[in-house]
């Protein structure tokens, strides 16, 4: 049986979606990492001889503070909740997290072939990217300078 | 020369056999058939038409002048439905437990299908009470003008007005006398009750009158249009919506404005089926689009009498059953069918169904055979069959799942939206207005997500007015519900090959 992480209703395995809450039910089971095609290897191998390579992410909260850590490969933002395993790379509990709608699991900023994106992993109150919302699971190019929204939460974006 | 028999059946190959192959069947039938040593019933026949196919298929002339004629009697076309299952797994786990699969069964034509705009047998109904007075009943007769003007020399067409009892206000005939038409349709007037029955019980006589016998076949279909609620009758209306589904005439059915019965047009739909369930329509401006959409989808219409039926294996039931295009709407299967009514050319029926699968152990199980039948005016009056099987693998040391197709899970996101819906309008119903109230919200951040924010906003004005008054407005109930149905499988552009690791 899986159960849905936010209503905790419980379903046979398999199941797609919760009907409670509509919420995509990730399956029990590990999923194996697909072996890389040959594109995305070379890919790698160019962003990693790529001189750009050191890229500092730099998330100013409104009215609050500066977080700043290096951007490698992916940042998952959202709140720890270590009763569920749930450890995101930027904590945003301590900003308020929970007063402004940030889910556990909320967006994710990640690094690809010398390009940055942001996704939004079907957060209950959605992300937001100069003002325009994000369909979820989609990477959406991320500019430095970018006004990034997770629930009520405005963050500006730099990238050094 | 006059050809009658299959001969590639009598020797036993495949239409495109060699030279070889057909010296090496016909030696072998010779033998086994050879009157003088045959021991096999009816021998010196079976013999005679070795013999006379072999002689044909030889001659590479007298075999192109052969193969030519097998064409034009159609018997080596591929077949004109194309049946797909896609289930979400190939290979499943051996589970102590029952475990959910998901089945998309899409029903699709053909590219060999010809493009031929096929006869139509058409009934409209029109409601012409005096809640349609003003611009309901002028668009109505506007529409219904149009679709007269559209009308060919083989087709039918036929207009039932009614209110508290029905009139033929034009009697079907093949090949319509335009002039009259016009004016008969002119002269309907706005008065009376609403009783649905009388109106469907004429209209479907009127229609079943020219149902066989057109040569080349035809598309026999019924539009009623309804904007009010009828009273007592509605036993008989699905009494007449089951006798039309057994006949195979589809009923689309359309309420105007926000004062008519939901449930009994759907059911009336889909009993006769149509199973994508009754269409809205929210001002009187749109009946004509309305009315031009469904004589476009008549137009292109190649199939018709469509019934999906599903074998399931001995562990396996069915959980539920949706249709999921061209819209979304709940499918009843009864004695293992379904009335899937018409096909269009180019806009396939998808079928999603959600299995529960028993315990089976490792290796490969056959769980369910899936068979569709149709009439097919274009290749013939026999009715068309496709069948296919679902056998999948089980195992017992699977340490990782494949990826679920990408279409599967857009039309499940999509699906459980649909649902959510059905269940509020259920709980609003029994008087649990808080949780409808939720699950409102719920749906219309869902709803966002998917970037449908017009419904979305439609949810949260919905769920507003639900909060404060404990009731919704009779508008924007239909907006959610038929809003809903209308969810559109994400367009293909979105690229994702998997479904992403959460």
């Amino acid at each position: 049986m899986i159960k849905c992480p936010f209503c905790n209703h419980v379903y046979p395995e398999g199941t797609l979606f919760c009907e409670e809450c509509g919420s995509y039910l990730a399956p029990s089971r590990a999923q194996a990492t697909d072996p890389l095609t040959d594109q995305m290897t070379t890919e790698a191998e160019r962003s990693r001889t790529d001189k750009s390579g050191f890229l500092t992410l730099v998330l100013s909260i409104e009215d609050g503070g500066t977080i700043e850590l290096p951007l490698s490969k992916e940042v998952v933002l959202g709140r720890l909740d270590a009763s569920r395993a749930i450890f995101p790379d930027v904590d945003l509990t301590a900003e308020g997290g929970i007063e402004k709608g940030i889910s556990r699991r909320h967006a994710r900023i990640s690094r690809r072939a010398g390009q940055v994106f942001i996704e939004d992993l079907n957060s209950l109150n959605g992300t937001f990217l100069n003002a325009i919302r994000l369909v979820p699971e989609l990477p959406y190019p991320l500019k430095d300078g970018d006004r990034v929204q997770l629930g009520k939460m405005i963050l500006s974006v730099h990238l050094k | 020369m006059e050809f009658k028999h299959d001969y590639y059946a009598i020797l036993g190959i495949p239409p495109h056999a060699s030279e070889q192959a057909i010296k090496q069947a016909y030696r072998q039938l010779a033998r086994r058939f050879h009157p003088d040593t045959s021991g096999e019933d009816q021998a010196v026949e079976r013999f005679r038409e070795v013999q006379e196919a072999y002689e044909v298929l030889i001659d590479p002339q007298q075999r192109e002048v052969y193969d030519h004629w097998r064409r034009q009697q159609g018997w080596d076309r591929p077949p004109p439905l194309i049946l797909r299952l896609t289930p979400s797994q190939q290979i499943l786990p051996c589970l102590g437990e029952p475990q959910l699969l998901y089945l998309l069964i899409e029903l699709s034509a053909s590219e060999q299908v010809e493009s031929r705009r096929l006869p139509l047998n058409l009934g409209l109904i029109l409601d012409h009470s005096t809640s349609m007075k003003g611009a309901r009943l002028q668009q109505a007769k506007e529409a219904a003008q149009y679709i007269l003007e559209q009308m060919g020399p083989e087709d039918v067409l036929s207009l039932v007005a009614f209110s508290d009892h029905a009139s033929l206000i034009l009697p079907g005939r093949r090949g319509v006398d335009k002039a009259a038409a016009r004016s008969a349709i002119n002269s309907i007037r706005a008065s009376g009750g609403t009783e649905i029955l009388q109106g469907l019980k004429l209209g479907l006589e009127e229609v079943e009158r020219w149902h066989t016998g057109a040569p080349g076949g035809q598309i026999s279909h019924l539009i009623l249009l309804t904007d009010g609620q009828t009273y007592g009758d509605e036993a008989g209306c699905l009494e007449l919506a089951r006798y039309a589904g057994q006949k195979h005439i589809p009923i689309t059915t359309m309420g105007i404005g926000s004062d008519w019965n939901e449930k009994l047009l759907d059911q009336v739909a889909t009993l006769s089926g149509s199973p994508g369930g009754s269409f809205y329509i929210d001002s009187s401006a749109r009946i004509a689009q309305v009315f031009h959409e469904r004589l476009q989808a008549l137009g292109s219409t190649f199939a018709h009498s469509v019934s999906l039926s599903v074998h399931l294996g001995e562990r396996v039931s069915l959980k539920e059953a949706f249709l999921v295009s061209p819209q979304i709407n709940q499918l009843q299967f009864t004695d293992d069918r379904v009335l899937l009514g018409l096909l269009e050319r180019h806009r396939p029926q998808a079928v999603m169904l959600e299995l529960l699968i028993g315990s089976y152990g490792p290796g490969s199980h056959r769980l369910l055979q899936v068979a569709v039948e149709a009439q097919v005016p274009t290749v013939g009056s026999q009715p068309v069959r496709a069948r296919q099987e679902l056998t999948l693998t089980f195992s017992s040391d699977l340490d990782r799942r494949e990826s679920v197709p990408i279409d599967i899970v857009t039309a499940m996101g999509k699906l459980v939206i649909f649902k959510m819906q059905e269940r509020a309008m259920a709980e609003i119903e029994v008087g649990q207005i808080e949780a409808a109230v939720d699950r409102l919200k719920t749906m219309a951040t869902r709803l966002l997500n998917l970037g449908e924010t017009e419904l979305a906003r439609a949810a949260l004005l919905e769920a507003g007015r639900l909060a404060h008054t404990g009731t919704l407005s009779s508008e924007g109930r239909k907006k959610i519900q038929y809003g809903t149905r209308g969810l559109s499988i994400l367009p293909k552009e979105v690229h994702r090959d998997q479904v992403p690791l959460l």
